[in-house]
């Protein structure tokens, strides 16, 4: 076990620094002023007094992109990601700030979708074709079926322009004088805990309270998808030979579900997660715009529309450390959960 | 033959199947029902007028028009055509590469195993969003753009779904016994694994297909993805994001704005939800009626 | 069962406490400024702090780098400079930081034979700087020549700097005369003489005047002690080198500000807002509202509710979404707010050869070639084709004028007569049929129109263009494709597109400035639009004396006879001069709209029920 962990670690910075170049490369492709854009913020109300020139000399920009690679290569050697123009700060200080917030996001979004998930799909797979399965794949589908900015979008509509709770963005305004000006201290860059390790028990609800929105917008979609995979893999767990064994020896059916259907069940459960956490980061992005909540996503977009390759290089990077080591885990536990699968 | 009886007891695939046969028939007299007027490809959407404000509906435009005069019926009609070739395009396409690359990797094991997996994770470190951006700078907008990036990174859900069943069902006992009789590895993997591996994939996939208009509805909120005016639902829905809220004396007032092209992702995407949940009940060979 | 009843009860009570915990904002003690107030009849939420919420973000908070007109609102509020505005009226010169305006008549103002002109301004006493600090002719002294060594790119002093030393900027000087000479010239440029600061320009320059007036935006007067503590040019010849062409990251002035306006800069955090505060010792007196939060809100939906829910205070309103808050309660909008930002669509008259966007690149029906615009019936007949009144009255809803040329409605000296043109299919059939010796007309043409994507104005224009064109010959094509606004930029850079939309969104208001960015050849549109040398013939000249010339009758007479000469060489179509509506609580007061409406000047304002 431990000598497959550290082979695959091992290949992680392999892995970075194939995604990387890959991604640079893309500088290939474009001409030294499309990434002047970044520089020019507003689209419309700017004139032609613009000092492209200037710019693209004084950034380095018209450098053979091999050039500009092994210059950013040796920075991050040094520990330096770089310079954000996007972010008007250095890349990781925007990671440090950003990544944080959509963590959070992502977690509330994930208890939802877990756990919703899970229950909702054993409760249909054990309803079977009954009103509560029927009327669970209605829920879902229509939880599918709208795109999360119009979801987010009639969710804000409903609780903040209609009942005037729960605002967009990522804190009231009274908690972000406490938090930016006061003399809160960031332990660790996640509000939630932050705000409790400082004792200050009103922001914690408040940042819940900004949450609340923006995960539920995002996750009615995959909550629905995962809905539907513990619900069918459920179903197929329990025709299973051992599961009628355990009903013959006249178990409870509650037990038999619980303690031997369920656990078998759960594997496309694990190998699912892991894309999810890619696609969170993804429906991240349109949320966080919607809910003006500042996280990863809307970096990133911004950061991906302005062509900033320092920022997107050092967000792939942290996104490709996360997803590889998500996979990672989601094998092991596959091991773990289904003794016939061996790791390789 | 037996199967599709079972298929259509099943009031919920009848359902499922009765919407996408409606949008199909639409899809496919698109140019009878809502014809072309214009010397432009028939997929820009027709427009009467310029008008920053949507336009109730009339004779002229049964649906009405959105902002900057699209007619929404016509938008209706021919984004039917492209959910299904986008859907159906990008669906098939990633089917095939993921159940190729995830089952033949996993059942073959070894170097070629690691080398898919790996190459998968690159793939999927590679953040989607900032992908189909960077693409849309360099290639530009467009729906074609738009189905190659969605291939491109939507293979690895299937090849890490049909990995992880691969991976369980090789270690069956049958599986083993097809061996000591002597079968060999294509039949096996052709015979025995893929149709017993493959249910999770085409839970994916049904819903995969109408997933497809909702992720071109969140790109064109980012400002990529098809070519404005070009007929797309995900692409009329943000059109519609703006007047949501209507004015204040009548917040519904442009209702038909968001209405019709809701209803239209709407009804297609449960169609390929129900028909999908009822396919895989019926093929599943150990189900039991109920 | 049970466990389903417990389940319910812990998430009916987890949702009522989220709810309860909101309250507790109201109870918050106004330490942070906060509270409720309640005056006849309304409560006004926050009533000592003044809430933007805006869509502009800020690209950097040195008033020498600043490229975007938004960001300037900060510089203006929290920056002077030497000479100002009375609110409202663009065109009067009122003494600042200078304690008198120059003329010629109080004799601040001299010139001398060869053109050279001192102006001298006398620095007022007792202005404080935000940490205290006394504000000192050495600081103004010390603005500007930090702007010529450092490259300032803000429009108004990219636009200073070649008229005070003869050069684009500083390096290019250098690398023509060499640093001694180029060190000299600059040490020349300003000095400080007793009490007051002198420039010395090489000649006259007209709208320098106007320039030093700009209320804190390029011309904002730093603090010399102050930004070389932070870690600025110390101010000497041996360090100027140093200091060359500094980037963004370089740059210690990009995220802090001092400056002697009526407001103070108490945090930016980039992308998400800026909070200002009041400065008690200004020396005009102590604004109204206490703190100023300009917040960054992408999205105009989620604007709109803010301003609604009271959580903002102002926001800019687009023309589509006038009908969510006109007659709202408790919000006002004001409607039809002339703005200084012009848009046109310009001829590209020499394009890339290569480029993607002219079809198979000869004169066929399946393209264009490269100089397609350089035919000015071509140039003529596009103009007659587009459709004002459709584009202003059904695109943008009334909310735009049609300019009058170059020179800005509502500028000195534009010209309401000056010859126009207007949408015409009969002549623009007729100038189609003279163009390229008569031969476009029975081959035809295919080009592809860029616009940039989710700019819905540039969008329609082309769109209208296309199908007025289009409709007058079958084999006229125009396909339209959009590019993200990178790709628009880096096209427009390298010449690749037919036409651009592009606009002049002057700082000064002075004529000098439209028109040189427009037709001079130095100005910018000239190298986009491929008429240097058309411009260095006969443009050139009748510019460069507006520039030099104080004298209003001559000066008038120059402008109409460019805005003449526009009109003759079609040199773009001029399809739009915006109007803006602002929407804000009812309790706002005063609110003064300036060049452009949606820049607030934060020092009036307050909140009280009227």
């Amino acid at each position: 076990m431990i000598k497959y962990l550290i082979k695959r670690l091992l290949m992680l910075p392999v892995i970075l620094l194939f995604l990387s170049m890959l991604i640079f490369s893309l500088v290939m492709f474009l001409s030294p002023y499309e990434r002047l854009a970044v520089f020019i913020p507003n689209a419309d109300a700017v004139g032609s007094s613009i000092p492209f020139d200037e710019l693209v000399s004084k950034y380095g920009l018209d450098k053979p992109f091999y050039v500009q690679y092994w210059d950013w290569i040796q920075r991050v050697a040094h520990g330096n990601l770089g310079w954000s123009p996007s972010a008007r700060m250095p890349v990781a200080d925007a990671l440090k700030r950003y990544f944080p917030a959509t963590v959070e996001l992502m977690m509330m979004g994930g208890l939802i979708v877990f756990a919703g998930g899970i229950y909702l799909g054993t409760k249909s797979a054990t309803n079977h074709n009954k009103f509560f399965d029927q009327a669970a794949r209605v829920a879902t589908t229509i939880g599918v079926s709208l795109p999360e900015f119009i979801f987010g979008l009639l969710l804000l509509v409903f609780f903040y322009g209609i009942l005037g709770v729960l605002p967009p963005g990522q804190m009231s305004a009274w908690a972000e004088d406490v938090v930016y000006l006061g003399t809160f201290r960031h332990y660790t860059g996640f509000l939630l805990m932050d705000s409790l390790l400082n004792g200050e028990l009103y922001i914690f609800w408040d940042v819940l309270k900004h949450l609340i929105l923006p995960a539920l917008a995002y996750s009615i979609g995959l909550l629905s998808v995962m809905q539907r995979i513990v619900r069918s893999s459920l179903l197929e767990t329990l025709k299973k030979d051992f599961v009628t064994t355990a009903r013959a020896k006249g178990l409870a059916e509650s037990v038999v579900i619980k303690k031997h259907a369920r656990r078998n069940s759960l594997l496309p459960v694990i190998t699912i997660s892991g894309s999810m956490v890619a696609k969170m980061l993804g429906g991240a992005a349109i949320v966080e715009t919607v809910f003006n909540y500042h996280g990863m996503g809307m970096f990133i977009v911004v950061a991906a529309q302005g062509l900033d390759f320092p920022a997107i290089l050092g967000s792939s990077l942290l996104i490709g450390v996360i997803i590889v080591v998500t996979n990672l885990v989601v094998d092991i536990l596959y091991t773990i959960l289904d003794p016939t699968v061996t790791l390789e | 033959m037996e199967k599709l009886k079972q298929f259509f007891k099943n009031p919920l695939g009848v359902t499922g199947f009765i919407l996408i046969l409606f949008w199909l028939i639409v899809a496919l007299f698109a140019p009878v029902i809502a014809p072309s007027h214009s010397n432009n490809s028939p997929y820009m959407i027709e427009r009467i007028g310029f008008s920053s404000l949507p336009v109730p509906p009339s004779e002229e435009a049964p649906f009405g028009l959105t902002s900057g005069g699209y007619n929404i019926f016509y938008g209706i009609v021919w984004g039917s055509r492209t959910a299904f070739r986008v859907g159906l395009i990008v669906v098939s396409s990633t089917l095939v590469i993921g159940v190729l690359l995830g089952g033949v990797g996993s059942f073959i094991g070894g170097a070629l195993d690691n080398i898919i997996m790996r190459i998968t994770d690159l793939v999927m470190s590679f953040p989607f969003l900032i992908a189909v951006i960077i693409m849309s700078i360099v290639l530009g907008k467009g729906i074609d753009k738009l189905i190659i990036a969605l291939i491109l990174f939507g293979w690895r859900n299937y090849a890490r779904v049909m990995r992880s069943e691969v991976l369980s069902i090789k270690e069956r006992d049958f599986v083993s016994a097809a061996y000591s009789l002597g079968m060999n590895r294509i039949r096996i993997f052709l015979v025995h694994i893929v149709p017993n591996s493959i249910f999770s994939v085409f839970v994916l996939a049904s819903l995969d297909i109408g997933t497809m208009v909702l992720i071109s509805a969140s790109l064109s909120f980012i400002g990529v993805g098809a070519e404005p005016g070009y007929a797309d639902w995900g692409q009329m829905i943000n059109f519609s994001r703006n007047w949501l809220l209507g004015t204040i004396d009548n917040p519904m007032i442009y209702w038909y704005t968001y209405f019709y092209p809701s209803i239209a992702i709407f009804s297609f995407v449960m169609g390929w939800t129900l028909m999908g949940d009822t396919l895989r009940d019926v093929l599943d060979p150990k189900m039991v009626k109920r | 069962m049970k466990r389903n009843i417990l389940l319910i009860l812990v998430l009916i009570s987890t949702v009522s406490l989220l709810f309860a915990a909101g309250t507790k904002e109201s109870d918050q003690s106004s330490s942070t400024g906060q509270g409720t107030a309640d005056a006849a009849g309304m409560n006004i939420k926050n009533p000592d702090t003044f809430v933007e919420a805006t869509s502009n973000s800020v690209e950097t908070l040195d008033p020498q780098f600043m490229l975007s007109t938004a960001t300037m609102e900060l510089s203006y509020n929290v920056y002077d400079s030497l000479l100002d505005h009375p609110d409202g009226d663009m065109a009067k010169l009122i003494p600042s930081i200078a304690s008198e305006v120059p003329t010629m008549e109080n004799g601040l103002i001299k010139t001398e034979s060869d053109g050279t002109t001192y102006v001298t301004f006398p620095i007022r006493k007792g202005i404080k700087f935000h940490n205290g600090d006394t504000l000192m002719p050495e600081d103004v002294e010390y603005t500007f020549k930090r702007s010529v060594v450092v490259g300032a790119q803000t429009s108004s002093l990219s636009m200073l700097t070649p008229n005070l030393i003869g050069e684009n900027s500083f390096s290019d000087l250098i690398n023509s005369v060499g640093f001694e000479a180029a060190w000299d010239t600059l040490d020349k440029l300003v000095t400080v003489d007793g009490d007051s600061v002198v420039f010395m320009l090489p000649k006259a320059f007209v709208p320098f005047l106007g320039i030093m007036a700009d209320g804190g935006n390029g011309s904002a007067i730093l603090s010399k002690s102050w930004s070389i503590e932070q870690g600025a040019w110390p101010g000497t010849k041996e360090t100027a080198q140093d200091f060359l062409n500094i980037t963004m990251e370089e740059d210690p002035l990009f995220d802090k500000m001092m400056g002697s306006g009526p407001f103070k800069l108490v945090a930016w955090e980039p992308s998400k807002r800026i909070v200002l505060e009041a400065f008690s010792d200004y020396w005009q007196g102590a604004p109204r509202i206490q703190r100023v939060v300009r917040n960054i809100v992408p999205d105009n939906q989620t604007a709109l509710l803010m301003l609604k829910n009271g959580d903002a205070d102002f926001i800019t309103v687009s023309v589509s979404d006038l009908g969510q808050v006109e007659g709202a309660p408790g919000i006002k909008v004001l409607k039809n707010l002339p703005s200084t930002w012009l848009m046109k669509i310009n001829f590209v008259m020499d394009m890339d050869k290569g480029s993607s966007y002219i079809g198979n690149g000869t004169l066929s029906e399946g393209g264009v070639s490269n100089d397609f615009f350089s035919d000015i019936n071509v140039r003529k007949a596009f103009e007659y084709s587009f459709d004002w009144d459709v584009f202003i009255n059904d695109v943008f809803l009334g909310a735009a004028q049609k300019p009058y040329g170059p020179v800005l409605v509502g500028f000195p000296t534009a010209n309401p007569d000056n010859p126009q043109y207007y949408f015409d299919a009969a002549k623009a059939e007729e100038y189609f049929k003279k163009a390229w010796g008569g031969k476009l007309w029975d081959t035809g043409f295919t080009m592809t129109a860029v616009y940039s994507s989710g700019s819905t104005h540039r969008q329609r224009a082309l769109e209208i263009l296309k199908a007025n064109i289009e409709n007058l010959n079958p084999r006229f094509h125009i396909e339209l494709a959009s590019l993200p606004w990178a790709g628009y930029v880096g096209a427009i850079k390298e010449s690749k597109l037919p036409l651009t939309l592009f606009g002049i969104l002057p700082d000064v208001f002075d004529p000098y400035y439209p028109l040189f960015e427009h037709m001079h050849s130095a100005g910018g549109y000239a190298e986009w639009g491929g008429y240097i040398d058309l411009a260095k013939e006969k443009f050139d000249p009748l510019i460069d004396e507006l520039g030099t010339n104080y004298d209003p009758a001559r000066r008038k007479a120059i402008s109409w006879e460019l805005q003449k000469m526009d009109y003759d060489y079609a040199l773009s179509i001029f399809h739009f001069q915006a109007v803006e509506h602002v929407a804000m609580q009812d309790y706002v007061q005063g609110y003064v709209a300036g060049a452009f409406p949606g820049n607030l000047d934060f020092y009036p304002l307050y909140k009280e029920n009227k």
